[in-house]
């Protein structure tokens, strides 16, 4: 059970609740992770396979970032924003 | 995830918990102490008042049993005072606790917050935080809190929450001193801040035994035409009224003298580490600054709630109680005795039917009850409150500034104590 307390954290009006996944991915998140090191976490706890991890992490994450519980890191941002500048740059290849 | 509101949430828990005896909500008084010297108070103290400060809990000992509640399973806390932030470490108590995810609501007289404290109620926002205004005008506010230039305080405590978007709430305390700005408090919250608004009538006596804040308190007619005055209000008692007519009275399949959720559901603890039943209860409180909580509510709290009633007052085969503010609290403070009925809130408590339409079963001997002495004039005060001869609209201000100096023949002191 998750309840918001800090402004901008949350939806203050709303109380959130996960299942274990979910659980063990808030958890880990209590420091800096990245999605691939979080994939590991659900894979080495669950013994899943890893498509069926990548899925159930990825999709909470989504969640969390939708709800504002979870943000992602700004110099992640600005290099996954760096990236998508060089994609867009470059010449379709036909 | 699930994403619940809150108000989903709540209900949820409620029923998980029901039947249980488990604290879920606990009102927390951090200080009795205040800057404002409002009459009909009935636990403020002077801000200087060295001893009380001394005897206060502190910090340290706020956060131990905040760690003690988030194991007992408790969700909800008020804070409430006296004036809570006339604490220099409200915040850090408050900050301990919102980090340990309660939901907490503050009750305030909103006169000593400041931008700094508006701020960082943002960065930290409580569930709800109520202000209680006491007047529209500065003459009739500062009448009641005694204190010039608190209105302008206060004034600006709202606004710096207001405008900040912070979950604000107004209320008063309808006294005889501000009874005639009831209306123009309700436009001025509803109407021109767009919060929720309610007045209350209740006034209760001093937990030191003095009953001077009753010399401010409304008759029962202008407590029941100020509930007449507010269409929810009535229809919510309309509804009350009609649900507890089609069943049993509700207290006789009771057997303890309390009968509220207090000491099952939630308790209360003073601003000197003692919990009690409520914050009102303060004949029986338990020390909790050495033993901690649980044992105080295993055991002692306990006991006090599970109490059995000595004998059948007429309360016990009323069938209006839930239009009544009678209470063993109120019973205790007023009378000196828990099971004591308010003559006063009974009194209320048959006005308000009478005035609603609902039927009053016979439950024993009662003066308001048909044949009693009370009862003709009883009625003639609900057809008086129903054509609105007693109107909220039409009252009009004191004629005086003291008045208790001009309201003979209140009596100061319970009798139950030599504190008066």
């Amino acid at each position: 059970m998750i309840v918001p307390v800090r402004g901008k954290v949350g939806d203050l009006a709303s109380i959130y609740s996960f299942n274990q996944t979910g659980s063990l991915i808030w958890q880990a998140l209590e420091s800096p992770m990245s999605l691939a090191e979080l994939i590991t976490t659900v894979e080495a706890e669950y013994a899943v396979e890893h498509e069926q991890a990548v899925q159930d992490a990825t999709r909470f994450l989504n969640e969390m970032l939708s709800v504002g519980l979870a943000e992602i890191s700004p110099q992640v941002a600005m290099a996954a924003l760096h990236s998508k500048a060089q994609a867009d740059l470059m010449p379709a290849s036909d | 995830m699930e994403q619940l509101t809150y108000g989903a949430f709540s209900a949820d828990l409620h029923h998980r918990q029901s039947g249980q005896r488990a604290p879920m909500q606990v009102s927390i008084e951090v200080t009795r102490r205040c800057p404002l010297e409002c009459q009909h108070c009935y636990n403020n103290l002077p801000m200087g008042d060295q001893d009380a400060r001394s005897r206060e809990m502190t910090t340290e000992e706020h956060f131990r049993m905040l760690d003690e509640l988030v194991d007992m399973g408790c969700f909800w806390l008020l804070y409430t005072g006296g004036e809570i932030f006339a604490r220099k470490d409200f915040l850090d108590i408050y900050t301990y606790a919102k980090k340990k995810g309660f939901l907490i609501t503050l009750f305030t007289n909103g006169t000593l917050i400041t931008e700094k404290i508006a701020d960082y109620l943002v960065e930290w926002p409580p569930f709800d935080i109520e202000i209680t205004l006491y007047g529209r005008t500065r003459e009739t506010y500062e009448a009641l809190t005694a204190i010039p230039g608190s209105y302008d305080r206060c004034l600006r405590g709202i606004k710096l929450l207001r405008e900040r978007g912070l979950p604000l709430k107004l209320k008063t305390v309808a006294t005889s001193i501000n009874k005639h700005e009831v209306v123009a408090m309700k436009q001025f919250a509803e109407g021109e801040l767009g919060v929720e608004f309610k007045a209350d009538g209740q006034i209760n006596p001093r937990i030191d035994c003095s009953q001077s804040p009753l010399a401010v308190r409304l008759t029962p007619e202008e407590v029941v035409a100020l509930d007449m005055s507010a269409p929810k209000g009535v229809s919510e008692y309309i509804k009350l009224a009609k649900q507890e007519s089609e069943n049993p009275p509700r207290l006789a399949t009771i057997d303890t003298v309390y009968f509220c959720g207090g000491g099952r559901k939630s308790f209360a603890i003073n601003a000197y580490g003692e919990m009690s039943i409520c914050v009102i209860s303060q004949q029986e409180t338990f020390d909790v600054r050495q033993s901690g909580l649980k044992p105080a509510w295993e055991h002692s709290l306990h006991d006090v709630r599970a109490r059995k009633r000595t004998r059948a007052t007429k309360c016990v085969e009323c069938r209006i109680q839930s239009l009544c503010g009678m209470c063993p609290a109120n019973g205790e403070m007023e009378n000196g005795d828990q099971e004591s009925p308010v003559a006063f809130l009974c009194h209320v408590a048959h006005l308000r039917a009478a005035a609603i339409g609902a039927a009053i079963p016979a439950h024993g001997e009662c003066e308001f009850c048909a044949g009693g002495h009370e009862h003709e004039s009883l009625m003639e005060s609900a057809r008086r409150i129903r054509s609105k001869e007693i109107d909220v609209e039409s009252w009009v201000g004191p004629q005086h500034v003291f008045p208790i100096l001009n309201n003979p023949g209140v009596s100061t002191g319970c009798g139950s104590c030599g504190n008066h």
